[in-house]
């Protein structure tokens, strides 16, 4: 994974115009290609700091650089092209009378010549297994499939980091599952990823990387296993780790963190069953 | 965008009882119609500009809402200049142009009326906020209901207000979502690129209105909205000394303003 650095906070504080604290001294380095998520419970900072990173919201003390460029005196227009922002609600981004119509939206903003603009829809149309409701209009889609149409709108932009509001909420089981897989495809190809999420089992899934934020400022920062092995402290956050780890942690597994339901069965199976010989007897 | 709840101030004006604001404030919205010379519509003005003080709200909302007015003022002083029926000319600007009524001059009748359409704008643009802003929602309910308007329309009047606020910040995440697909608002000038814009802001905005507003339905019916029986008010209302002098300083004016009106005055 190369470090180039995609996102820096240095010193980043924000205020909002009714004097509300949003961020506070927050130093953060994001690199090409990581996958991360911001925790936090509401209230926090996480939109706050991520509207940030394309220039929603600008900062009121220290700065925001993006591939090396302060985002201060940069339009959303212009850092859309390198950060794109898909948000908690997809029907925010919806307006156009077609599914192709929506995606060429962005592109043609952006002066896009036509043959580009085609080439661009097609190729997310297929990527994103959309090609057969090019013609239907976004609000005939169910949830799920307008979330994977607001993808494809910051998809086609190219950009090269993608921040994902709380990308899951509303959806069925299946719906998460669609939406989590497609965002795994995008880091799987090398774009950088961050999530805001609720949903812990699901940041253990995925991520890579974990920012506990409190009061707007950063209280945890690390791998998943790190960061939730931590239970107390998240605890006092309002936070809580993944059911998987505090059963593990309740059945005494005190010097590694499990994230997930093959990890504690593998361990249990290598703590408890030593021999198959035992399970078919029914010993166990 | 502008904070319109600032209802936790407390000043004289936001203790009086909704019942005798509303009535004040219909006085004034009434002899604002009433009036169309501009120095009688300019007294209404001081005396709304006098309550904003005594309400203690920021004057700098009133800057942001004529701004937000500005385009129909512009629009209101120029149709009023051109085409009113004056009969000091000033100064001659064209040909006479039959077809649309203009003499080819501009007068001085004109002028002054222009800026009496502007004053009455602002004076209506600035006493909705005043009523809206200095009392508590279920304070405006009780009030309607006391004053007879029927229930029903009470609710729909109060619910549609106490929407605005997030109306309001439904549209600023629509537009955030709609910069981050390459729109931008605030381009030079470009008049098709901003109705382009605005048509990626009014759709998810009143699609998703609508959707609260079913929602809303939903959730009125099922509490028992509508059911046929007597209500009763949790809140009370009670009418004060203030109350009782504002009530009939706001019938003397209205009073003295159909009297001077018969009489011929303040109008051109």
């Amino acid at each position: 994974m190369a470090e180039e650095n995609v996102l820096l906070c240095e010193q980043l504080s924000h205020i909002y115009a009714n004097g509300v604290q949003a961020l506070a001294n927050i130093n953060l380095s994001i690199s090409q290609g990581e996958y991360v998520a911001f925790v936090g419970q509401n209230g926090s900072g996480k939109t706050t700091l991520v509207k940030h990173f394309n220039g929603l919201l600008k900062p009121t003390q220290g700065k925001v650089l993006v591939f090396g460029e302060s985002t201060q005196d940069k339009k959303v227009s212009y850092l859309s092209r390198r950060v794109g922002y898909v948000f908690q609600n997809p029907d925010d981004m919806l307006f156009c009378s077609s599914v192709g119509e929506e995606i060429a939206y962005g592109p043609r903003m952006l002066g896009f010549d036509q043959g580009e603009i085609d080439t661009r829809v097609q190729k997310i149309l297929t990527e994103l297994d959309l090609e057969s409701q090019r013609e239907i209009h976004p609000f005939a889609l169910s949830l799920g499939d307008r979330q994977r149409l607001a993808v494809a709108c910051a998809l086609s932009l190219d950009p090269q980091v993608f921040v994902f509001d709380e990308p899951t909420t509303g959806q069925d089981y299946f719906g998460g599952k669609s939406i989590m897989m497609l965002i795994d495809q995008l880091h799987a190809k090398g774009k950088t990823i961050i999530i805001i999420s609720h949903d812990m089992p699901l940041v253990a899934e995925h991520a890579k990387r974990v920012v506990v934020l409190n009061k707007g400022q950063i209280a945890l920062d690390g791998t998943p296993e790190t960061v939730f092995s931590y239970t107390e402290k998240l605890r006092q956050l309002s936070l809580r780790s993944p059911q998987v780890t505090l059963l593990a942690q309740e059945l005494g597994l005190r010097d590694r963190t499990l994230l997930r339901v093959p990890q504690i069965v593998q361990w249990l199976e290598a703590e408890y069953l030593p021999s198959p010989k035992r399970i078919q007897g029914g010993q166990v | 965008m502008m904070n319109i709840n600032l209802k936790s101030q407390k000043s004289p004006f936001q203790k009086l009882d909704g019942r005798s604001k509303l009535v004040a404030l219909a006085v004034i919205f009434t002899l604002v119609l009433l009036f169309s010379h501009w120095a009688y519509i300019l007294g209404l003005l001081v005396l709304v500009m006098l309550i904003w003080w005594v309400a203690r709200l920021p004057f700098n909302m009133i800057r942001d809402l004529f701004k937000f007015f500005l385009v129909i003022a512009v629009v209101i002083l120029v149709v009023q200049i051109f085409f009113y029926p004056g009969t000091t000319n000033l100064f001659r600007i064209s040909n006479p142009i039959r077809v649309i009524g203009f003499s080819g001059y501009i007068t001085l009748e004109g002028i002054l009326f222009g800026i009496a359409m502007v004053l009455r704008l602002v004076v209506i643009m600035i006493v909705a906020p005043l009523l809206v802003m200095t009392t508590p929602l279920p304070d405006l309910m009780l009030a309607l209901v006391k004053l007879k308007v029927p229930y029903r329309f009470a609710f729909i009047m109060t619910t549609a207000l106490s929407l605005l606020p997030s109306i309001q910040n439904h549209a600023a995440i629509i537009q955030q979502a709609q910069l981050c697909r390459g729109i931008t608002y605030d381009g030079a000038g470009k008049f098709f690129a901003k109705l382009r814009a605005s048509v990626a802001l009014m759709v998810p905005l009143i699609l998703g209105t609508f959707r609260d507003s079913q929602t809303l339905e939903i959730a009125m019916s099922s509490r028992a909205f509508g059911a046929p029986i007597k209500r009763t008010f949790l809140l009370e209302s009670h009418f004060g000394v203030a109350d009782y002098l504002i009530l009939v300083f706001a019938i003397l004016l209205l009073v003295g303003g159909i009297y001077l009106r018969a009489r011929g005055f303040g109008a051109y």
